[in-house]
């Protein structure tokens, strides 16, 4: 590296005290943030993917802040590999309903436009709102688990590069 | 618009997904800070202005909140207070 010119310690815990003080309340008003445009992406701008930007977002906030050892907000392996696998296999699996029920992966079994699948089984796959958008917000749900933990766990593998760069 | 009309659904989702990411949430960590309950009250009144000021989603009109934000601040909460001290974090 050169001279003069370090990179910001993620592992020390050397933040102002009022970044400190307003970090998590801030970081916790942009998850709520976060789960709300997961779960208006059907009618409102926003998604899964940016909603779970935000709600890793907050977690680099206080990785940033606090550090890695301090931060509040400590996602284990386990718990960012079962999300993400959480994430995906729900996807997978309702994209592999519609291919079951109708024929065409990814079909929206919920909201069943073109009438190929049972009221019956429409009921189960429809969204608890008035829209009746189906599958469509759980896709939201999906993506949004995927993205948050995969953002997450790229910031605190970099930040664990560094921890390790300074212990050899 | 009232109780009656509420839209549940995506509350009761809102909640168990602030549930999920409130269980890694430490709001005692002896290295860095201490969230105590006045801050946690303040954190729901102040949450609670932000509903208001954010409204409800687009069509459904149910209500002059964001139910699905303070929702969200409720179930982080609850799963912080339930399993947060507890979680074991190893990153």
């Amino acid at each position: 590296m050169a001279e003069g010119k370090k990179s910001p310690n993620w592992n020390k815990n050397d933040s102002s005290p009022i970044l400190k003080i307003m970090t998590l309340p801030i970081a916790i008003i942009m998850i709520a943030l976060g789960i709300m445009t997961i779960l208006g992406g059907h009618i409102t701008p926003g998604g899964g993917f940016q909603g779970g930007a935000m709600i890793a977002g907050a977690i680099i906030f206080c990785v940033i802040i606090y550090g890695v050892d301090g931060s509040p907000l400590k996602l284990s392996h386990r718990f960012i590999s079962t999300l993400e696998s959480v994430g995906a296999l729900a996807y997978v699996l309702l994209g592999l309903a519609g291919l079951a029920l109708t024929g065409s992966f990814l079909y929206n079994v919920g909201g069943n436009l073109y009438g190929l699948v049972p009221p019956a089984m429409a009921a189960i796959f429809s969204y608890p709102d008035v829209t009746h958008a189906g599958i469509v917000p759980y896709l939201n749900i999906a993506v949004g688990l995927k993205v948050f933990v995969g953002l997450s766990a790229v910031v605190i593998a970099f930040s664990q590069f560094k921890k390790l760069a300074e212990e050899e | 618009m009232g109780f009656a009309n509420i839209v549940i659904g995506p509350i009761i989702i809102a909640l168990i997904f602030g549930f999920i990411i409130g269980t890694r949430l430490h709001l005692k960590e002896e290295k860095s800070f201490k969230f105590t309950a006045g801050a946690i009250v303040a954190l729901i009144v102040g949450g609670f202005i932000m509903a208001f000021d954010i409204g409800q989603f687009a069509i459904y009109q149910d209500f002059p909140i964001a139910t699905v934000f303070f929702a969200a601040i409720i179930g982080v909460l609850i799963g912080s207070a339930l399993l947060g001290g507890r979680a074991k974090g190893d990153h």
